[in-house]
């Protein structure tokens, strides 16, 4: 086998760029000098468009590495990208070099063959990664198997200001009883935006008794039975959300403008720490803070993934290595500048880039570890593409 | 003179650079929405394309959508032109009108959305202006005015941005009309400034503004930035919900997107016939109109609302850019204060660099457009 595989490389015409394994670093370094990373990732919030910037300005100092930030509206763009680059025979230096990715995405290349690795677990800083306490191993219940890095945790918090509303509200049915004692005050994203379809999914999972059965692929037969409580809820509540249903805002920022503007007084965020940097940006009143469901709420990380034909796939590790390090994970947990769960297991640390993250203050608007509560586990992606489409047919041509 | 012998070609070739896109484009429109779209492994031809298009519960009121905001764009700016230059051509109010008017033509129409948008909405700036001493609001209304179902709102910000297109074109033609002399005559049988300009100058200029025209319903039926900004999303209007299906990443919803985009093309050449048999019927009553002999008992009236719409227009856009400019400086900014908290240049500094570059391809691209098709112009001018 071995053999053949290599006639096959010495017959096969040269290709333009020679891929270096992940796990000889002084190799992949090397090779990622002078490389350029087009890292196609959501470009929807100044602050994380920000981390970005900084995260280029890092790896061009200490690798030599250029990374380009192609802003996405839909990471299913990229994902569409690549797929027309394989149809099209672009296998050696496709246009994107790194996703930011998860979920359904994840799980549709991996599936057809788009991504490059296993690269993650040898890269060096996947030694502080917290593999125990966090999932980065499984994303949407599909096993990774290194063909994706970790880079942030994230998990479903609830923004509400208080000048309007006071108490946090424990449970779906609780906010549905709130809306309707204060009709026009709450609504979501409009899915297939991500942050309308997470809406979505933790309806789902709050409503349910045993959410567990979400873990496996949706079936024809259990899905009509399983997200029956979903859309009786939705019924009940749609009546009483902002503008009654007849639109919603595109985005999660556009939501948060809307909280801003005193239009709304509760809104979804995947971020605990959004809440207090859009604080420090003028983008939220002061009095803004954030809750989380009794039950717990729905938590997953962020990744990066390498496509099969990046060219500067040597470059891509770098950065995905660069931002599992301690310095970026720091500055990403930051309150003021991003406010996103850092990967890192705080024990694998030494005791100087511990004091990194012991320095960090949680932020007026955001909750502790203990605060946040249970994780829920993100249920499986069948689960999320079915009701995304019935919500379409449902409420998006509601009128 | 010597003669190029390069100069009869530039016909021929400004011929191609037109057709020749739009050829190719119509092609790759028609195959797919047939079910041929090879590059994603699907083979036609099939009706199934259209049959998901019609399946799609929220057809009839994206394509009426289409229809009436189209429509009414169209006709309400042309209104409001032929209104105000009836009324006003040759007098001072008009020429500070032209000229509010004429840089207008060169604000973006997604600009002059969103600034629209920050204007009219509960929590806009109008409403802040008079909250909540005059409206008695501590929070904003929860009125669906922006993207409001009927896409009113959408057709009031295409309205502000044809006014001015219309008016320059206006303008134009009027100079090849003899226009100056036909009012002078009307006006000495006793007509009043708008009926008598209606009666004789109107038919003259409409034959020569007609192409335009045509281009502004075309481009109001299927506009995608105003739409995406003002207009409803429960459905989108029709251009919209194409763009939609053209970006999915699952390929075969291209080809719900290609049938949408044919429907499109239809709406709009329907939509062009009965605005041509709508110029049948006006030419007709019209003529009737003009042998009454009426002189114009409410020009005076007619001649100032089209004076304040026409104004109301230019203001809408000003004010726009005025609020986008606020907001652009602005810290925290909440309802219902009518200015922000504080003034900062964050923003800017953020997306400054970006900006430039993005500025520079801006005008790098619409130099080189601009210069080649003004060397085809005149070169087919000239041959």
């Amino acid at each position: 086998m071995k053999h053949l595989a290599i006639l096959a490389a010495l017959l096969a015409p040269v290709p333009a760029f020679a891929e270096t394994d992940p796990a000889n670093w002084d190799g992949v370094t090397a090779a990622a000098q002078g490389q350029t990373v087009y890292w196609n990732a959501w470009g929807g919030s100044t602050t994380t468009n920000d981390f970005i910037a900084w995260v280029g300005a890092r790896v061009a100092e200490d690798y030599g590495v250029t990374l380009e930030h192609v802003k996405l509206t839909d990471t299913a763009d990229a994902v569409t990208r690549v797929l027309s680059e394989k149809q099209a025979g672009e296998d050696d230096d496709g246009a994107i070099d790194m996703i930011w990715i998860n979920g359904a995405n994840f799980a549709a290349m991996k599936d057809a063959d788009l991504l490059f690795g296993p690269y993650a677990e040898q890269l060096p800083n996947w030694a502080f990664v917290d593999v125990d306490g966090k999932t980065v191993q499984t994303d949407f219940t599909v096993p990774i198997e290194g063909y994706e890095s970790p880079w942030a945790m994230a998990q479903v918090v609830f923004i509400h200001d208080t000048a309007d509303l006071a108490e946090p509200l424990g449970s779906m049915q609780a906010i549905l009883e709130w809306s309707q004692a204060n009709p026009g005050r709450f609504t979501y994203p409009q899915p297939p935006d991500f942050l309308g379809t997470t809406f979505l999914k933790q309806a789902l999972v709050d409503l349910l008794d045993d959410a567990s059965v979400l873990s496996e692929p949706a079936t024809d037969e259990n899905y009509d039975a399983v997200t029956a409580p979903l859309w009786t809820y939705l019924d009940a509540l749609t009546p009483t959300l902002w503008r009654a249903g007849r639109a919603y805002p595109t985005t999660g920022p556009a939501q948060l403008q809307l909280i801003a503007d005193g239009e709304v007084d509760l809104a979804i965020s995947f971020s605990p720490g959004e809440a207090t940097a859009a604080i420090a940006n003028n983008q939220l009143p002061s009095t803004a803070r954030t809750f989380v469901l009794d039950k717990g709420t729905i938590g997953n990380a962020s990744f990066v993934a390498i496509p099969y034909n990046s060219g500067s796939s040597e470059g891509a590790m770098v950065v995905a290595n660069f931002l599992m390090s301690p310095e970026a994970q720091a500055r990403a947990q930051d309150p003021e500048i991003l406010g996103y769960g850092t990967v890192l297991n705080m024990d694998a640390l030494s005791a100087d880039d511990r004091a990194r993250f012991d320095a960090l203050e949680l932020g007026v608007a955001t909750l502790s570890p203990a605060e946040l509560g249970a994780v829920q586990a993100e249920p499986h992606p069948s689960w999320m593409t079915r009701i995304a489409d019935d919500w379409a047919s449902r409420y998006g041509v509601a009128q | 003179m010597k003669t190029n012998r390069a100069l009869p070609l530039l016909p021929i070739i400004t011929l191609l650079v037109m057709l020749g896109p739009v050829i190719a484009g119509l092609v790759g429109t028609i195959l797919p929405a047939f079910g041929h779209l090879p590059a994603a492994g699907l083979t036609g031809p099939s009706l199934a394309p259209f049959r998901d298009l019609f399946d799609w519960a929220g057809l009839p009121r994206a394509a009426l959508l289409s229809i009436t905001t189209g429509l009414l764009a169209t006709s309400i700016s042309l209104a409001i032109v032929m209104l105000v230059t009836a009324g006003w051509s040759g007098t001072k109010p008009f020429r500070t009108l032209e000229r509010l008017l004429s840089p207008l033509l060169s604000v973006p129409h997604a600009a002059a959305a969103f600034g629209l948008a920050f204007l009219i909405a509960p929590s806009g700036w109008v409403s802040r202006l008079f909250s909540p001493v005059l409206t008695g609001w501590d929070r904003p209304p929860d009125l669906l005015i922006v993207q409001d179902t009927w896409g009113l709102t959408m057709t009031l910000g295409l309205i502000v941005k044809e006014v001015p297109f219309l008016l320059l074109i206006t303008l134009a033609a009027l100079g090849q009309t003899d226009a100056k002399r036909s009012i002078t005559i009307a006006q000495a049988l006793g007509y009043g400034r708008v009926t008598g300009w209606l009666k004789t100058v109107f038919p003259r200029v409409y034959a020569q503004i007609r192409p335009p025209i045509y281009v502004v319903l075309a481009y109001s039926m299927s506009v995608v930035d105003v739409a995406v900004i003002l207009g409803p999303n429960t459905p989108p209007s029709l251009s919209v919900q194409i763009v939609k299906w053209m970006s999915d990443p699952d390929l075969a919803m291209r080809l719900e997107g290609a049938a949408g985009a044919l429907l499109q093309l239809g709406l709009v050449v329907g939509a062009l016939v009965f605005w041509r048999l709508g110029e049948v019927v006006v030419a007709h009553f019209g003529r009737k109109w003009i042998a009454t002999g009426a002189r114009g008992r409410f020009d005076p009236v007619v001649a100032n609302v089209a004076l304040i719409a026409g104004a109301g227009s230019a203001l809408i856009v000003l004010f726009g850019i005025v609020v986008l400019a606020i907001w652009s400086f602005a810290g925290f900014w909440g309802f219902p204060d009518a200015f922000p908290d504080e003034f900062t240049l964050r923003n800017w500094m953020r997306v400054g660099p970006g900006t430039l570059d993005a500025l520079y391809e801006t005008a790098l691209i619409a130099c080189t457009a601009a210069f080649i098709a003004l060397i085809l112009t005149i070169g087919c001018l000239e041959s």
